[in-house]
């Protein structure tokens, strides 16, 4: 009995058969399976464990003492009880120390010269010196705040002093020595660890680079054998083959999504500040989005391993475009417009932002530029599924 | 010696026919360079925008105001409300704010102590938050002194006397190997590095392996008087040459017109460019040698290369990795590379310091003998898939 069938139902049929056909042949390509779940699941794992703490305690640093007064060696107590630095040697010498340091036992010196009881006992203005070894910024980072707080706090502690040697005492002294007063907040990352900043982008970055290096390598084995997937339309719609494809690959991402932003967090005890509802919000739009974008920029793609080769070198570039370090303000105007060609510029900092803040209304902004690009590179890449069925149609003929 | 000749020659030639090699190495090259040699513009962060809730609006906090957009880091992004500002920073479009309270220069004025409120994002540790917290703290504490300046001066304190009350300790930093705490200085030479290595890997592994795949292995066998050993080796001369002669350029721009910190010498730096190289591509020839087929050599090697960037311990210390993954920070040449880098280009230290770095990247170079033998046997014998 023939049956009747109407466009939509014909649709349906073809985008579940494109649909499940998808899904199988990424199953069975060991090549696919193995980015989806070495890169998809351990290495969320890997750089969760990695950057775990994320802050260098208690760095070593070396002390040259010239002068040995009741105010340097105050000074060199108090750094010594600083979270930051530990002192771990004590020197004779600048050379010493130098030394030290370039044997990596040491990552900082304090040198206070000989004068510097001296000064601060005649009111003249003292001197600190330090040296921080730079191979990381870490460790100039510790030196330089474990410093600069102790300096500040001698400060006050020596004016309150000299304050009070005058006759000041009290709150007259602390009106003199701070008229302006300031509390600090260090907000979301008060030990300014490496692993927040990192993280966060980390697990964003990891489902777009998978899905595109993934999605590429099937789509080019495709085409190398010969078999593209734009001839599995009975009709000529390239929509239900873009959108069936992209269905078996929203299933996989949306699990490898949850997987990587809520439950490899959760499990880290990474902060996050909102509700995990708010972050499947944004993850069923930025998965949209990378699948749309991997179709599009696939499209170039004629063999399996080529992409790898060719284009592994993008995700640093992609990596440092989300502006997680260096802030998007001070990016040259031409790599602010390369970044709006990648969703995760806008993916991993709406999941920044989300897990800061907690409210859906803060990445509006972000969500909005998901839904066009989505919108731009699902066109994109119809298109691109129409041109190569066209060539491949007249091959054939 | 003529069997060498003949496999360079060939692999010259293949170079020619498919665009792979040279782009995947010297193109891959050429895009990174531009890219992030470009990013970091003067390497130092100008103009970082810092909100002000201003809710005194008199003349000393508009002072105040004014000043902290004057410094050459700092610019001012003024909000009416906090509320407002907080949701700029949670956004990430302002790094930091603060917040003048009302009737703030009267309570100067009358010693009240008023109390600035100072949100700092620290998601951020380098650039944002560490940068644009000292930059405020500054400001605070120069307010602070030109305050106590008032009142020293109507005692009839002089002005050298006046600085030592203010500030009676000062710091003086040295920032060994980045005199300006260039961004740029620290991250481009060792991404560049790493991309290099990501390279070498990828495009090594594609050339052993797609022999594989194309079915040419057993001419190139035949060209090496059946020795696979030979064959490799030959086949590797020409990538050796060029992942080299990449390096040298590499580094020769970067401490040369671009002034990259280099205390000690140029050829040890050059010598350890050389031996990353090979080191890098002996485990390509490992990976190809366990894996003799090209989608799973190649895949694996990109999974492990993605990873140096993190084992190689320029951004978080090797020694304040979790213990058990210390250990495999071993597995990366790049590591090695890199502590050899802080010795020379750094510290300037020479031999002595940097002989140890150089034996274990020369150690990488006996793995490949672990494995030569069976990918002697895949290529003679073809037997595994060719997908």
């Amino acid at each position: 009995m023939a049956e009747k069938i109407t466009y939509l139902g014909q649709w349906i049929r073809d985008t579940f058969k494109i649909f499940a056909d998808e899904l199988g042949m990424v199953v069975h390509d060991n090549g696919v399976m193995l980015i989806f779940c070495f890169a998809g699941l351990v290495y969320p794992l890997l750089y969760n464990w990695v950057y775990g703490y994320g802050v260098v305690d208690e760095m070593p640093v070396a002390v040259v003492d010239n002068s040995q007064g009741s105010y340097s060696r105050r000074y060199i107590r108090e750094v010594d009880a600083a979270r930051e630095v530990a002192i771990a040697y004590d020197c004779v010498s600048l050379a010493e120390a130098r030394e030290l340091m370039e044997q990596q036992k040491v990552h900082g010196i304090i040198y206070i010269p000989s004068d510097f009881d001296e000064k601060l006992n005649l009111m003249e203005q003292a001197t600190v010196s330090t040296y921080a070894d730079m191979s990381t910024f870490l460790y100039y980072k510790d030196l330089t705040v474990a410093t600069n707080k102790v300096m500040l706090d001698e400060v006050h502690k020596i004016q309150a002093e000299r304050y009070a040697a005058a006759g000041y005492t009290g709150q007259d002294a602390t009106q003199l020595i701070e008229p302006v007063q300031y509390d600090e907040y260090l907000q979301y990352n008060p030990a300014i660890s490496f692993t927040m900043f990192f993280v966060y982008m980390a697990m964003m970055m990891i489902l777009q680079q998978v899905m595109f290096y993934g999605s590429s390598t099937l789509a080019g084995t495709l085409r190398e054998e010969g078999r593209s997937f734009t001839q599995q339309a009975t009709g000529g719609g390239m929509g239900r083959i873009v959108l069936g494809r992209g269905f078996a690959y929203y299933l996989i991402f949306i699990v490898l999504g949850v997987y990587g932003t809520l439950l490899v967090p959760t499990l880290f005890h990474l902060p996050l500040h909102c509700d995990w509802t708010a972050v499947l919000v944004l993850l069923l739009f930025y998965v949209a989005d990378i699948i749309f974008f991997s179709f599009t920029w696939s499209s170039a793609i004629t063999k399996r391993e080529t992409v790898l080769v060719l284009l592994l070198f993008v995700t640093p570039i992609a990596v440092f475009l989300t502006g997680f370090t260096w802030p998007e303000s001070q990016f040259p105007y031409l790599w602010k417009v390369l970044s709006y060609v990648f969703p995760s510029t806008f993916g991993c900092r709406a999941y920044m932002t989300l897990c800061m803040s907690g409210s859906l209304e803060a990445i509006a902004p972000e969500i909005r530029a998901l839904t066009i690009q989505t919108g731009i590179y699902f066109l994109l890449a119809s298109l691109a599924a129409r041109v190569e069925n066209r060539i491949h149609l007249a091959l054939v003929k | 010696m003529k069997r060498i000749i003949n496999i360079v020659q060939r692999e010259l030639h293949l170079w020619t026919k498919r665009p792979i090699y040279l782009v995947g190495s010297l193109g891959v090259m050429l895009a990174t360079a531009v890219f992030f040699l470009t990013f970091f513009g003067k390497g130092l962060p100008e103009d970082i925008p810092i909100g002000v809730v201003d809710r005194d609006n008199s003349s000393t906090s508009r002072n105040f105001v004014r000043q902290l957009d004057a410094t050459q880091l700092g610019r001012v992004v003024s909000f009416g409300s906090i509320a407002e500002a907080r949701r700029e920073m949670e956004t990430g479009r302002i790094s930091a704010y603060v917040v003048i309270p009302e009737r703030f220069d009267e309570e100067v004025q009358a010693f009240h102590c008023p109390k600035m409120g100072v949100y700092v994002n620290a998601m951020n540790p380098v650039i944002g938050g560490a940068l644009s917290y000292k930059d405020i703290l500054f400001m605070v504490n120069l307010t602070n002194g030109a305050v106590q300046r008032e009142v020293l001066r109507a005692k009839g304190v002089n002005e050298a006397e006046i600085m030592s009350r203010i500030q009676p300790i000062a710091i003086d930093a040295h920032n060994i190997g980045n005199a300006p705490t260039s961004y740029a200085y620290y991250l481009c030479n060792m991404i560049l590095t790493g991309v290099l290595a990501m390279s070498i890997m990828l495009v090594v592994s594609y050339a052993l392996a797609s022999e594989l795949k194309y079915g040419t292995s057993r001419e190139l066998l035949a060209l090496g008087g059946d020795s696979a050993s030979l064959a490799v080796f030959a086949k590797l001369i020409p990538y050796t040459v060029l992942f080299t002669v990449l390096g040298t350029i590499l580094q020769l721009v970067l401490f040369g017109p671009l002034h990259y910190p280099l205390k000690g010498s140029i050829w040890a730096m050059l010598l350890a460019m050389l031996l990353l190289v090979l080191a890098y591509e002996a485990i390509a020839v490992f990976v190809v040698s366990m894996v003799p087929t090209l989608r799973l050599s190649v895949c694996i090697s990109a999974l492990y290369s993605v990873l140096g960037f993190s084992f190689a311990g320029f951004t978080l210390p090797i020694s304040s990795l979790p213990e058990a993954l210390q250990g495999l920070s071993w597995l990366y040449p790049l590591r090695f590379y890199y502590q050899f880098h802080v010795q020379e280009a750094i510290f300037g230290t020479g031999f002595a310091a940097w002989w140890t770095s150089a034996v274990a990247l020369l150690v990488f170079l006996l793995i490949p003998l672990v494995g030569i033998r069976r990918l002697g046997g895949a290529y003679v014998n073809q037997n595994y898939p060719r997908n």
